[in-house]
């Protein structure tokens, strides 16, 4: 629609927007709005004069709470009782934050409003005597069971000619009464300074990296161009670095909330932080980790790695790939909005309803809501990319069946993630409109469900877990067999595996429903249903380390993660299996055992993952070669205190410490909870935690050295076989030369060259008959 | 004391009993694999039956009769763990149709515990203080048994009965039951804490239970 539009009508168009954006606030009414009743609530007539004063007697010096205080109101000057034979002298309305106000028994000159502010009663030029025909005024009110409270005085000295008009004047009072809420930044200021020091710094970044990459023959003359090619690009390898990037500053950004929180929870019964804080800090850091740490992150090697290695020489649609990208900080952006005000999402990362349309809930929750949808629109535009990428553009000679393991693993979760994701957009949709415009999708008094958040949300929880894990399998598929120098072991079973799960996560999801209240026989069946999801994911294992027989396995950083992956998150897979036992889950939901098992999976299996990929991966990307011995430090380090951060947790979920809390209860005579060791595991949780985010730092600080001074990376360091290893390190753009693409060769004889009945089912599911392809 | 009932220890200890045995196996092997078959100074191949080259699909490497043997032997042991975390289902999700009823009303962010007209001696709640808050107290007799009919009147909450291992949210507009009986081992109180994320006081929202002989 817009592209029809001249430019001029654009802007219109936008100025038109933004005028609304700025009226919308003050078209509000009530008490508690935006500009609230201090500037329109008062129906004054005339115009405001120093020459008229409002007084307010009555307020106590020292509070009592709870207790009622006879107000008097009243005024002076101005063009009251000027005319002798006035109709009426004046009015006034008072508005109070906290505690009630009522009329003085038996007094009908002073009526209280719906929105419980006080007023006159009576109308001008009637009935001489009532309320509006006084200067003076009488009105109880009830003090707050605590804190004090605001007054708002509007008096309006009245003329007398019975006319409500502009030779009368007003004028307002402000007053208030016992403690006051500590007066805070503006929003705003915070906002914007918090902006202003985020662009100063990726600014300084940007610069220096523009520098670096050229640093003899620097001019300034360049970096317009320099910078607008990486801000519009849609080369695949481009945005991959993009998403990486961004993913990777997430990725710190979700550990300094866990850090943060980490240091409350050290002690019991601690005050670092207000329960405020920490409900914001949990929220931020669940929803940060996986949706702009995690998925970003696989997004970026999906980005770079699936076309080199399916023999394409980009993907299918570059336009879109940079819009799904594009919107990702767009949505950061909202989401964590609500955090520089004071007011982040403080709903977890679950969201649950009806917790999240209710009132107690922040504000910052709304933004938030707004930056999910935009991150489902993103996924949805990426999974349409890289199904159409799959199906159309692979090498000349390579069938389904002979997908590298990593093509296949992101194959699989963009599809699951393709059918699960519209779930979570119509749950956020439902939520955004009942935080917005007043929907009751989830309002219980007017028959909303809470459990229908569940339900939308866990169909696309669960999948989700398994579209960010799939990805770390194929890396793992990849690494393990190329470090032991053999083939994959049952690359077909893997396949199948990889297919099992994808079709199994969207029948378990009812196992984190088990104490929800939801129909006993569907729990009973995801508890079948989930059980199963341990054959699938034990080929895979068994399948791994059956790779390394009679190989002659090649020990490097990237072999190191991927060996660990196995301990790690074969350990996460088992602590899995507990869940599933309803009567044990009973025990074991919402508490720390929980949270063990799936920090297990989440960086024991995906984080581990990824780094192992970025040690596979990093010399083709840059054509530089990473520091092994600050890798194998990074491994060491990193592999022991994350070991010490998340196996304590198992012990204090069985001893039944829940998540989300603002502290815990240690046993005493009175009565028995956590016992007292849990203080000492606590600590060392925390003090763990530290160095395993020091242990990321080595890391950083590798990738930034070895990308000035690394050493040379040749086309195939590691001597692995898919078509990635073909190109230059750096690949050049277009990755693969569209006019002569690859052929994939084969080592041995094989009969399926030709797809299969499943590869023909989705050729014809996915590809119109008229051919599809270009032309 | 300890935290989780008697069902819950069961069924532990038999997942911890597999859990160790299938650890050591992926443990033994993992080892025995990684030293056993590795390159010996990291640039030699000692092997390279599979020689890799880019752009080239590799060997086959499968075993058709090994990949079926760990679909089916865990696919085994799945069944049968599957078979005993059957069993106690029907223990936790059927009541004594005797049983007495106890109303639970969950607010943010408070339990409020409703007796109705039962004996002081099988239910009585008053007050306990927990960290300098004043808490409900719900007393209640061993070997009895008990039906709790909760509901919520704001947003969801859940009572977790800390020594009994056994919890269930309080959802608004449904009501939800929890079955238990408590046994004269567990004699003496224990923390109830709220487990389904509610707000602000979330962390505090706290009652004690007592169980009395």
């Amino acid at each position: 629609m817009f592209s029809t539009l001249k430019k001029p009508q654009n802007i219109g168009i936008i100025a038109i927007l933004l005028l609304a954006v700025v009226m919308a606030p003050s078209v509000t009414s009530y008490p508690h709005g935006a500009s609230g009743v201090q500037d329109s609530g008062c129906a004054c007539h005339g115009s405001q004069a120093d020459g008229v004063t409002p007084v307010l007697d009555g307020l106590p010096n020292e509070l009592t709470p709870s207790m009622t205080y006879t107000l008097n109101i009243s005024f002076t000057g101005g063009p009251s009782g000027e005319d002798p034979n006035a109709a009426a002298l004046g009015g006034f309305h008072l508005w109070v934050s906290e505690g009630s106000l009522s009329p003085i028994d038996g007094d009908d000159k002073v009526k209280i409003n719906p929105d419980g502010s006080a007023t006159h009663n009576g109308i001008d030029g009637e009935d001489v005597g009532t309320g509006n025909d006084q200067t003076s005024w009488q009105v109880e009110w009830t003090a707050p069971a605590e804190g004090g409270a605001k007054f708002t005085l509007h008096v309006n000295s009245v003329n007398g000619d019975g006319i409500a008009s502009d030779l009368d004047d007003w004028n307002r009072l402000n007053a208030e009464v016992g403690p006051q809420p500590v007066e805070q930044a503006s929003g705003l200021t915070v906002f914007a300074s918090s902006i202003l020091l985020m662009i100063t710094i990726v600014g300084g970044c940007v610069v220096w990296v523009f520098y670096r990459e050229n640093p003899d023959s620097f001019s300034w003359d360049y970096f317009v161009p320099w910078l607008s090619d990486w801000l519009t690009t849609t080369d695949h390898k481009k945005v991959g670095t993009l998403y990486f990037l961004s993913g990777f500053f997430f990725l710190g950004v979700g550990g300094l909330f866990a850090l943060i929180f980490r240091i409350q929870l050290a002690t019991p019964g601690n005050d670092f932080l207000t329960q405020d804080e920490y409900n914001q800090f949990f929220t931020m850091h669940g929803t940060t980790m996986i949706f702009l740490a995690a998925m970003p992150m696989i997004a970026g090697f999906a980005n770079w790695i699936v076309p080199l290695q399916i023999g394409a020489h980009d993907l299918a649609l570059p336009r879109m790939n940079a819009l799904a990208f594009w919107l990702n900080p767009a949505a950061a952006l909202l989401i964590f909005t609500g955090i520089f005000s004071g007011q982040g999402a403080d709903v977890g990362w679950t969201g649950y309803a009806p917790y999240i349309v209710s009132h107690t809930a922040h504000s910052g929750a709304t933004l938030w809501v707004a930056g999910q949808i935009l991150l489902v629109a993103s996924s949805t535009i990426a999974g349409i990319n890289f199904m159409t990428t799959f199906c159309t553009m692979r090498a000349p000679g390579m069938g389904w069946m002979q997908m590298p393991l990593f093509s296949w693993s992101i194959l699989v979760a963009t599809l699951m993630l393709f059918i699960s994701i519209p779930a979570f957009g119509i749950g956020l949709i439902q939520v955004l409109l009942d935080r917005t415009i007043g929907t009751v999708f989830y309002e219980v008094a007017a028959g909303g469900d809470p459990l229908l958040w569940s339900h939308l949300f866990w169909y696309f929880g669960h999948p989700e877990v398994y579209v960010v894990v799939l990805p770390a399998f194929g890396v793992i598929s990849e690494v393990l067999s190329t470090s032991a120098r053999r083939t994959v072991f049952g690359y077909k079973s893997m396949v199948f595996a990889l297919a099992g799960i994808g079709v199994l996560g969207f029948i378990v999801y009812g196992h984190h429903m088990f104490t929800s209240g939801m129909s006993p026989v569907l729990r009973f069946v995801t508890m079948l249903t989930t059980m199963l999801v341990a054959v699938p994911t034990g080929i895979k294992i068994f399948n791994w380390l059956q790779t390394m027989h009679g190989g002659s396995l090649v020990y490097r950083t990237h072999t190191l993660w991927a060996l660990g992956f196995l301990v790690t998150f074969t350990l996460g897979g088992i602590s899995g299996m507990y869940f599933p036992a309803v009567a044990m889950d009973l025990h074991l939901h919402e508490t720390y055992f929980v949270v063990a098992h799936f920090h297990y999976v989440f960086v024991g299996g995906i984080i581990f993952g990824l780094y192992s990929g970025i040690y596979y991966w990093y010399p083709k990307a840059t054509g530089r070669m990473l520091n092994e011995k600050l890798g194998v430090m990074h491994f060491m380090v990193g592999f022991i205190s994350y070991n010490l951060v998340f196996w304590p947790m198992h012990r204090l979920g069985i001893q039944g410490m829940p998540r989300r809390q603002h502290t815990y209860f240690i046993t005493t005579d009175q009565y028995f909870a956590l016992p007292a060791e849990a203080a000492d595991w606590n600590m060392m949780i925390t003090i763990a935690a530290f160095f395993f985010a020091a242990s990321n730092l080595i890391l950083v600080y590798n990738i930034v050295v070895s990308a000035l001074r690394g050493q040379k990376a040749p086309n195939d360091p590691w001597g692995g076989w898919s078509m990635e290893w073909l190109t230059t390190s750096p690949p050049p753009t277009p990755s693969h030369d569209p006019h002569n693409l690859p052929v994939l060769q084969f080592e041995e004889e094989h009969d399926d060259g030709d797809p299969g009945l499943f590869g023909r089912w989705i050729q014809w599911m996915m590809i119109a008959e008229d051919g599809g392809e270009e032309e | 004391m300890e935290a989780g009932g008697e069902i819950f220890h069961d069924l532990f200890d038999l997942w911890n009993f597999w859990a160790v045995i299938v650890m050591i196996i992926v443990c033994v092997w993992l080892f025995h694999h990684s030293l056993r078959y590795r390159s010996s100074d990291g640039k030699t191949i000692e092997n390279d039956s599979d020689h890799f080259t880019p752009g080239v699909f590799p060997k086959e490497n499968d075993d058709l009769r090994m990949e079926l043997a760990w679909t089916i032997v865990p696919f085994i042991l799945i069944v049968y763990l599957t078979f005993v975390a059957w069993g106690p289902l029907d223990e936790v999700w059927s009541a004594d149709e005797n049983a007495h009823e106890i109303g639970v009303t969950a607010s943010q962010w408070n339990w409020n515990f409703d007796c109705g007209d039962l004996d002081a001696d099988i239910c009585e709640v008053s007050n306990i203080d927990v960290e300098g808050q004043t808490r409900p107290l719900l007393r209640l007799k061993a070997g009895e048994s008990y039906m709790f009919n909760m509901t919520s009147v704001d947003v969801t909450h859940a009572p977790f009965f800390l020594d009994w291992g056994i919890k269930e949210d309080t959802v608004p507009g449904l009501i939800t039951r929890l079955h238990y009986t408590p046994s004269v081992d567990e004699i003496g109180s224990s923390l109830l804490m709220c487990t389904e994320y509610c707000g602000k006081d979330h962390g505090y929202m706290t009652a004690v239970v007592e169980v009395h002989a």
